[in-house]
């Protein structure tokens, strides 16, 4: 694995999305704030949903969702906008899928550490446990964003047509994950619809481990890994398949 | 010594290469649903057509021929961008290619970042370049535009820079395509050291180019490529007189 190309990509990519603007990489963290404000201000001041905590269940659903939002959307153009690069050398492509979400993680990061602020602010003290918890399944959001990149980064140089549709359903996406309302909310013979936004699965249980300090049981979880992991082995099955004649696509 | 020149670099056993093109390429999924029930009408473009040949230790090889004639193609696979329909290609050592100066360059990032991004994407490792910087800045003579964003380079500056990285990563073969003609006069004088530098310590350098006087210059031997095959190949002065008298053929007679 070449560390020092996958860095020097992902730290390319930083410096140009913010570069001229005067706020720099400000805007990383600010967007999301921004958004949360006037989400809040209409889900608890104008159409009032009455949920315990409601803020901070809102502010980590749309942290969680804004990531993997921004990292899918530049995974699925991140060979294309590389063209150049790939036609013209011999550079291994899973270094450029990596870099692309390098530098998105990076921010996610960063914007961890002010929903932590937030979650003192609220007087709200997760245990060690679900800490732990909540961290497992950011390294299955990973895994899930690094499949979907894998797979879709080379379907984009066939069909540009995916970021369009991609741009639909996440928004989609958006309304059919617990983020900006309770899974209470919804009857319970849905819910099982809800979970075929794997994203939304894993921004409930977060929420549910952070706020509400309720673990999920390992028997739960064990399928969940599974099937993530299957689905990256499966993505990186098929664009290894691709991957030697992408060049020749261009 | 004697030995080491006939160890083969670069041994290339048939191999062809077809490029299918849609007549009008289908790039939505509406037209790839428009045409699910209808046979595509590719056309096979064969670009190369079992060609063989190798290159010895210390050699440099010279390829001409037409635009369009296969030699770009030839190269791409030799760099391993492009992987050959059939045949095989036995590569042994480590490659540097060319083909195109100041790969991966963005023009928002100054020189010096520049530098380090287009040294990492030829292979050569963060430390390295470090280690080289100076003589980098010294051989491209922009000392004072390190700071500088490459857009407001001009385009002379931005080869100088970029062909100052290039000849960076030490490997064991060098491909060019086209790199020769470019720069002020002082430049390319100093291109050509470089090349006589690599013949004179052992490496094999193998050059694609329509400026046959830099090929008499160089190669001791040259392949013609033409319509995908290797029309001939040999001592270079020969096949760059025959190549010379071809297309003087050719043009008199479309003339006619």
């Amino acid at each position: 694995m070449n560390y020092d190309l996958i860095w020097e990509l992902a730290k390319t990519d930083f410096k140009i999305r913010y570069n001229g603007s005067i706020l720099g990489y400000l805007w990383a963290l600010l967007k999301p704030l921004l958004i949360f404000l006037i989400l809040n201000f209409i889900f608890s001041r104008v159409f009032s949903t009455g949920v315990q905590n409601y803020s901070l269940n809102l502010l980590t659903g749309l942290i969680i969702w804004g990531y993997f939002t921004d990292s899918t959307k530049m995974g699925l153009t991140s060979i294309f906008t590389k063209s150049s690069l790939i036609a013209k050398i011999n550079i291994p492509l899973s270094a450029i899928v990596i870099a692309s979400t390098v530098h998105t993680t990076i921010t996610f990061i960063i914007n961890l550490s002010i929903l932590a602020s937030f979650f003192i602010w609220f007087h709200v003290y997760p245990s060690v446990w679900s800490v732990g918890i909540f961290i497992v399944y950011m390294l299955l959001l990973y895994i899930l964003i690094l499949g979907f990149t894998f797979l879709t980064a080379p379907l984009y140089i066939r069909y540009r047509d995916l970021d369009q549709i991609w741009e639909v359903l996440l928004t989609l996406g958006f309304y059919a994950a617990p983020i900006i309302y309770p899974l209470s909310f919804i009857p319970e013979k849905f819910r099982h619809w809800l979970w075929l936004n794997p994203t939304g699965y894993i921004i409930h249980y977060s929420k549910l481990a952070l706020i509400d300090n309720e673990l999920i049981t390992l028997s739960n979880l064990i399928p969940v890994i599974f099937s993530i992991l299957l689905f990256l082995i499966i993505s990186i099955y098929i664009f290894n398949r691709y991957k030697n004649h992408i060049a020749e696509m261009l | 010594m004697k030995q080491n020149d006939r160890i083969p670099m670069i041994e290339v056993a048939h191999v062809s290469k077809y490029f299918y093109l849609p007549h009008e390429r289908i790039t939505s999924f509406k037209e790839s649903a428009a045409r699910l029930f209808k046979p595509t009408d590719t056309k096979k473009l064969t670009a190369l057509c079992d060609v063989s040949f190798s290159i010895s230790r210390g050699e440099c090889i010279g390829i001409i021929g037409h635009n369009g004639s296969g030699k770009s193609t030839l190269l791409k696979i030799l760099a391993k961008i492009y992987y050959p329909n059939s045949g095989n290609i036995r590569v042994n050592g480590s490659i540097s290619p060319f083909l195109e100066l100041g790969v991966g360059f963005n023009p928002e990032l100054t020189a010096r970042e520049n530098i380090y991004l287009n040294g990492i994407v030829l292979g050569i490792s963060r430390k390295e370049i470090t280690r080289v910087f100076p003589q980098i800045v010294a051989f491209s003579q922009l000392e004072k535009f390190m700071d500088t964003k490459l857009k407001n380079f001009s385009s002379g500056m931005q080869v100088r820079l970029a062909f100052s990285v290039a000849i960076q990563p030490n490997a064991d073969i060098y491909l060019m395509d086209e790199v020769l003609a470019v720069g002020d006069i002082d430049f390319q004088k100093k291109c050509s050291d470089v090349i006589h530098h690599f013949k004179k310590t052992g490496k094999t350098v193998v050059i694609v180019s329509h400026d046959l006087k830099s090929i008499k210059a160089f190669c001791n031997r040259t392949l013609w490529v033409d319509d995908g095959i290797i029309k001939h190949s040999g001592v270079t002065t020969d096949i760059v007189k025959k190549y010379v008298e071809h297309s003087k053929r050719v043009s008199s007679h479309s003339q006619r």
